[in-house]
């Protein structure tokens, strides 16, 4: 049970096992989607959310006002830039460690200006939506900025993930939880932290058991595995 | 000779064999790549995938770099521009054909 569902956490759904493989797409949709092949960046970004879940939550728990918010306040975005500088370095360590040993090692080009452009614009674009949509919904109904913030980390997961199936699952539990915790009957910056929490820890969950996966399925070679 | 046919004799052979052309596909979208992903990814041997990577070398569509790590041999594996070119044109022919036979078909 747990291997058949390690199994479609790990590579793709049970029931595609077995059906021909695109002799061109098939190999390139692998190495696009190997950065993710060993669990790590999950396990970082995973960590990362918690992170700010914590940080979120925290500063909806002290006394509003109080010098601990404040510093709450500025330490929220020192986690932010903080952990995205640590994760840059520590994934690729990880990844030399455990996975380039293993099944080897793949640089990834840069992306263009022009992507980076389209990438900067479209999350503006969203920005601005967003903050449009709270603006006229004055004031906001309850849970309004919960429920956005679900949804939005659920469609940025699934853009992260190429297409694999975990990710979807990740996404749509973002979702269901940005659902379910802006109904409840609680502060919002408590329940904003908890849906950042809670999806960070399924991302360190679903990142741990796929490395653990990778881990048992792909032994360090012998030495002499180069040309 | 029908066009089809015509369209599938012209294509580059270099790449339209198995082996290389999964090489091909997966260099396509990496800057670079070492001798043990592909030995992984490709399921070749090691000797065999040697091979097909000298070919693609000789041809100019890979350029390969052997250094060291340590005492380790260390390889590496990029397409060059021409590659991506031959890769291209490849997909392109590919798509003509599969399509002038799929729209045969609708036809009949």
């Amino acid at each position: 049970m747990l291997e058949s569902f390690q199994t479609s956490l790990y590579n793709r759904p049970v029931w595609m096992e077995g059906k021909m493989e695109d002799p061109i797409q098939g190999p390139i949709q692998r190495t696009r989607r190997y950065w993710y092949e060993d669990g790590v960046a999950e396990l970082a970004i995973g960590g990362l959310f918690l992170a700010i879940g914590l940080v979120i939550w925290a500063q909806g728990a002290v006394p509003e006002g109080s010098a601990a918010q404040a510093a709450l306040g500025i330490a929220f975005p020192g986690v932010i830039i903080g952990g995205m500088l640590l994760g840059r370095r520590l994934i690729p360590s990880v990844k030399a460690r455990l996975t380039y040993p293993r099944t080897g090692y793949v640089a990834y080009p840069q992306p263009s200006r022009r992507r980076r452009l389209a990438v900067v614009g479209v999350a503006l674009a969203v920005a601005a939506a967003v903050g449009a949509s709270v603006l006229a919904l004055q004031p906001p109904p309850s849970g309004a900025l919960v429920l956005l913030e679900g949804l939005l980390l659920g469609v940025l997961l699934i853009i992260l993930g190429q297409g694999l199936t975990r990710f979807y699952l990740l996404g749509g539990w973002s979702l269901i939880l940005g659902i379910g915790l802006s109904r409840l009957p609680a502060p919002e910056e408590t329940m904003s932290g908890v849906l950042y929490g809670l999806t960070g820890l399924a991302m360190a969950i679903s990142g741990g058991l796929v490395l653990a996966t990778y881990l048992r399925r792909n032994r360090m070679p012998p030495q002499d595995t180069q040309l | 000779m029908s066009r089809e046919l015509k369209d599938l004799t012209d294509v580059d052979r270099l790449i339209h064999e198995p082996a290389r052309l999964t090489i091909v596909a997966i260099l396509s979208v990496a800057e670079r790549a070492d001798f043990l992903f592909l030995l992984h990814e490709t399921g070749l041997t090691k000797g065999n995938l040697s091979a097909h990577l000298v070919r693609l070398e000789q041809a100019g569509y890979v350029e390969i770099e052997k250094t060291y790590r340590g005492k380790v041999p260390y390889t590496t594996c990029r397409l060059t521009s021409r590659g991506r070119a031959a890769f291209q044109a490849y997909r392109e022919q590919m798509r003509l054909v599969v399509g002038r036979t799929g729209s045969r078909r609708r036809g009949r």
